[in-house]
């Protein structure tokens, strides 16, 4: 099982852009992904991690200069959660040392322009991105059930719009 | 071609509530002032004028990415006044309740066995590298995994119904949109057991913690208060979802006693101070100097006078006895009244998923509509006051939020001071310990500054010391 996080606050501009992948990934009805949106990352999505085959987290990003980057992710044994909320490294970490489990991990970070506070709805660059990710989002989930296996990628490896 | 670069995943898009702890040392190296500061404002309240009162209860958990229930029930409290609704369905209420006792528990569980014991287990001195959750895991592996289904539990029952974890739907004005599907009820019951098992496992670990470590506990940033909370209506007991106000001295005594909320703003005061964007609340009648208050946990376990549950309410006693029955002031003491609250609330959440009356069908009652809504709430930091006023076209024209991290903040500020005295006065070089010790009161609080500000979602710090001269000698900042 494939399973996909998208977080973010949609009450935030931009920072909507992980719940909104997530909305549309769940009406893709994909056999074999599981989807979880939410505000952020927290301690309990160690468990569905420790029960996923791979795992990809789809965020916001800021200052790219790619619109959309897929890149592997490691597990972060250290760090210090001070927060409510917790780094997609740290909940990796917490779901290796909890469950013993590490699923190949990804995260999606797609870029928005707009996060201004009590914002509501996506910037036009940001449904754009969106638009991209969602295309090659399709291609790597593919490969990954045709090759039964987790997907090797490459950082930066989606190309700018052309 | 050029490499590949790492995407920096900013947290700038979610910072959203900044706190900033300044200590001002005179020439002698002598702690003078300390302070903790808001240097943000959102203006919440007025983004939320002209929206309908229909989506206000939706909108609101906007407020906070940490606890969106608890603004979430305020809100649609609130508007049940509006649409002149005073009494719940019993389906409607008890599905709230329900929702509520699952937010408290699993912002409480989250709070004591992910940010707060680390301090405890290892020491407010211990090295950073040890002092984290990574250490604790390690060392107790099993009570991390306990923990963590703990949480999974409580969000279970806010998705059971809230019906989503973003933006939860749940309650509407004048009720709930669903009920208890049987399912979902026997899912959750076949978890309880376990649950009850290791909130009294909890629950005796801080108490034997506070009990081995007593002299220090009370001594840790503790001061005399005075406390404020709902409780239920006629016999006093703990109410987490409904009640009226009651605010006790520092010897227990009554300040006001069973105060129907509406009328809140009779007996509080929210004063301004020009360095920090957070009010400070007050009571009227003792005046801005000596009627500051605090709330939470702790205070809750002050103000009661029994808990209607027989493990929270034996757990309450022995907390008491403390103080010889007194109300207990050691800040540290939220720690154990959070683990007294989380058994609480699952013996809560087992008597409701025994009750018929979640299953019931009349969901929403209807009345004659009004011009003001107030709701309050015990949130898991404390209470939490909504007022909003209504126009004709059903358009919110005024909002006031008291959260509870704003009641907390004189207390905040006098907890940051007396430790910043005991610990980094004349002190030759300040360490990162020293620091901690800060934030370990701070924390103790479980202060939401996102709400506070009436922003969202999570709480930078900064530390500041500034020597006589206004130099700044030692800086830490803390990403959310």
């Amino acid at each position: 099982m494939t399973l996909l996080i998208g977080y973010g606050n949609p009450g935030r501009g931009d920072d909507g852009i992980g719940p909104a992948f997530a909305h549309w990934a769940e009406a893709q009805a994909l056999p074999g992904l599981t989807v979880i949106s939410d505000f952020q990352l927290k301690v309990e999505h160690a468990i569905q991690i420790s029960e996923a085959s791979q795992v990809i987290f789809v965020d916001a990003c800021i200052g790219a200069d790619r619109p959309v980057t897929l890149e592997p992710l490691a597990p972060s044994p250290s760090a210090r959660i001070d927060s409510h909320s917790l780094h997609p490294s740290t909940v990796l970490g917490l779901t290796q040392l909890l469950f013993d489990a590490t699923p190949p991990a990804f995260i999606l970070a797609i870029a928005g322009t707009s996060f201004e506070m009590l914002h509501d709805g996506l910037s036009d660059t940001a449904q754009r991105n969106i638009d991209i990710a969602q295309t090659h989002f399709l291609r790597w989930f593919h490969d990954a059930q045709v090759t039964e296996r987790p997907t090797p990628v490459e950082k930066g490896s989606f190309p700018a719009p052309g | 071609m050029s490499e590949p670069r790492l995407i920096e995943i900013s947290p700038v898009t979610r910072v959203e509530g900044h706190g900033k702890v300044t200590i001002h040392l005179d020439a002698d190296g002598a702690v003078d002032e300390a302070r903790l500061h808001i240097v943000e404002f959102r203006g919440f309240e007025r983004f939320i004028r002209g929206r309908l009162l229909w989506e206000v209860p939706v909108i609101v958990q906007r407020l906070c990415g940490i606890c969106p229930v608890s603004h979430h029930l305020a809100a649609a409290k609130a508007m049940d006044m509006i649409v002149g609704v005073d009494e719940l369905p019993p389906t409607a209420e008890k599905m709230r309740r329900l929702m509520h006792y699952g937010q408290v528990m699993q912002s409480h569980v989250l709070h004591f066995f992910h940010l707060a014991s680390p301090d405890l287990l290892f020491g407010f001195q211990a090295p950073a590298a040890k002092r984290n959750i990574f250490e604790v895991l390690a060392e107790h592996p099993e009570l991390g995994r306990r923990a963590i289904l703990m949480r999974k539990f409580g969000q279970d029952v806010i998705e059971a119904t809230a019906g989503k974890k973003i933006h939860g739907t749940g309650a509407i004005p004048g009720g709930i949109n669903r009920n208890l599907p049987v399912e979902t009820r026997d899912a959750l019951l076949e978890q309880i057991d376990d649950m009850e098992l290791w909130a009294q496992n909890g629950l005796a670990l801080i108490r034997d913690y506070t009990m081995k470590n007593l002299d220090m506990v009370k001594g840790f940033a503790a001061f005399a208060s005075s406390y404020m909370s709902l409780v239920r209506e006629g016999d006093g007991a703990l109410d987490l979802y409904h009640g009226n106000l009651r605010a006790v001295n520092s010897d227990g005594s009554a300040i006001f006693d069973q105060l129907d909320y509406e009328r809140y703003h009779e007996v509080l005061v929210e004063d301004v101070r020009s360095w920090s964007y957070m009010k400070f609340p007050f009571i009227d009648t003792l005046g801005p100097k000596d009627g500051w208050y605090r709330v939470g946990p702790l205070a809750r376990m002050n103000t009661v006078d029994f808990i209607d549950t027989p493990l929270a309410d034996a757990a309450r006693t022995e907390l008491l006895e403390t103080n010889h029955g007194m109300p207990q002031h050691a800040v540290l003491g939220n720690h154990w009244a959070r683990l007294i609250e989380v058994l609480h609330c699952v013996e809560k959440i087992r008597d409701l998923l025994h009750d018929p009356d979640l299953q019931g069908t009349d969901l929403v009652a209807t009345g004659t509509r009004r011009h003001d809504g107030i709701g309050v709430i015990e949130a898991p930091r404390g209470n939490l006051i909504h007022h909003y006023e209504v126009d004709e076209n059903d358009q919110v024209t005024y909002c006031n939020l008291i959260v509870s991290t704003t009641h907390n903040n004189e207390g905040l500020n006098r907890a940051v001071k007396a430790v910043a005295v005991r610990a980094l006065s004349h002190q030759p070089t300040i360490t990162e310990g020293m620091l901690n010790e800060v934030e370990v009161a701070i924390r103790a609080y479980d202060p939401c500054l996102s709400c506070a500000t009436h922003a969202l979602g999570q709480m930078p710090l900064k530390v500041e010391i500034v020597d006589a001269a206004g130099n700044v000698i030692h800086q830490r900042t803390r990403d959310a």
